[in-house]
């Protein structure tokens, strides 16, 4: 059963009472809040996900409302992880945000069976492409396109590799758009689907992009990756798409990992089959379009 | 008397040749270390000779007849750099 598929009013109440348990990818996550507006992003965003009940739960999450004394009027969350409280307080229009951040830093600090990339992923013709980036590089606004242009979301965060078996592992999560990137889908992707937008974050305006209903209910569908594509956006630059040397990629993937000092020698030894094996490559783009036709041409000749 | 360098448990270093770039990984330290041709031959050119230790002299002479260099007094300090930095990270030990 997926969430849609509950009623709102019996969604609300579990949420507010033993919390809702959903399969994200490989990790299984409980979510407890009486927030109503919460619910009802989460309804709304959260609406293919599969609602799990016999199978172990890795992450207990809650969302509360919080007492500030020094500040009466204005309301708080507190995001909790299995009781701890990794953040301080949120404004409480902000509780999606504090929540979706949350399931991530805990998603990057224990997924330690597989190797974690700082990226992006998406597939086409059964095929992977990797998208390392650091934070501002237009990773999500490439991936939402590229997902609703034909290519299938493993993630707009996470590349999740097993290091055994190189296979990538999809963890299709909602992706948060920032600031003038929501117009641009807004713009060029009116068939998207996006939730409220949050103001004042500590990353500015926020509006997440809800994954398309087939990406979500095939997340067990892995691939192995055949390109590895590092983006940069710079506005006005024309498309520049350049080899990379081997020892250069592989030293920007592992300086990307977050986990790859922690997996030790089987993280070496991926990384290393993974360079032997994909394109490396470098892109610079500034437009939408002649990204998309790049990474179409380059999918069409593999 | 002139510093001389033995490998530190060489045999467990995994090594990645990437178009004369190089790959490294230390398990005893965890760390992965990114090395040009000339790094990887001292530490070859040390286990080489194992269980002798060798001087910075000796391992200059073999540097500059391998890559063909003119000698100057800049390189054996360079080679004596690069030797305390293995030092430090462990892949070779110094002996006095």
């Amino acid at each position: 059963m997926i969430v849609e598929q509950i009623p709102v009013d019996q969604f609300v109440a579990q949420l507010s009472h033993s919390g809702i348990r959903v399969k994200l990818g490989p990790v299984n996550v409980r979510i407890q809040t009486k927030l109503p507006h919460l619910a009802k992003q989460l309804r709304f965003l959260y609406a293919y996900y599969d609602l799990i009940e016999n199978e172990i739960v890795d992450i207990h999450t809650h969302i509360l409302p919080k007492f500030s004394f020094s500040n009466p009027l204005s309301s708080f969350i507190r995001f909790t992880v299995d009781g701890q409280s990794p953040f301080p307080p949120f404004p409480a229009d902000q509780a999606l945000a504090a929540l979706e951040w949350g399931i991530n830093l805990v998603i990057a600090v224990r997924t330690n069976h597989l190797l974690m990339f700082h990226s992006a992923a998406v597939e086409r013709n059964g095929s992977l492409i990797l998208l390392p980036a650091w934070p501002g590089s237009g990773k999500t606004t490439l991936c939402t396109a590229l997902i609703h242009k034909g290519y299938r979301l493993f993630s707009d965060e996470f590349g999740l590799m097993d290091p055994l078996s190189d296979f990538f592992t999809p963890i299709p999560r909602l992706m948060p758009l920032k600031n003038q990137s929501i117009q641009v889908i807004r713009d060029y992707l009116p068939e998207a689907v996006l939730g409220e937008e949050i103001h004042n974050t500590q990353k500015g305006t926020i509006a997440h992009v809800r994954p398309p209903r087939d990406h979500v209910l095939k997340t067990d569908q892995v691939a192995k990756a055949k390109w590895i594509i590092f983006p940069k956006w710079t506005a006005n630059a024309p498309l520049k798409l350049e080899q990379l040397p081997e020892s250069e990629a592989f030293l920007l993937l592992a300086s990307n990992s977050f986990n790859y000092e922690i997996l030790g020698e089987s993280a070496f030894k991926a990384v290393t089959r993974l360079i032997k094996k994909c394109q490396c490559y470098q892109l610079v783009y500034s437009d939408l379009d002649s990204a998309l036709a790049m990474f179409n041409k380059l999918t069409d000749e593999a | 008397m002139e510093e001389c360098w033995k490998t530190l448990n060489y045999s467990s270093l995994i090594i990645e040749e990437w178009d004369s770039e190089f790959t490294v990984f230390q398990p005893d330290a965890g760390k992965t270390h990114y090395l040009n041709e000339m790094s990887v031959q001292i530490l070859r050119y040390i286990e080489d000779n194992s269980p002798a230790a060798l001087s910075t002299a000796h391992i200059c002479d073999y540097l500059v007849k391998k890559f063909q260099l003119q000698p100057n007094a800049t390189f054996p300090k360079q080679v004596i750099k690069t030797l305390r930095r293995f030092d430090e990270l462990g892949l070779v030990k110094h002996i006095s």
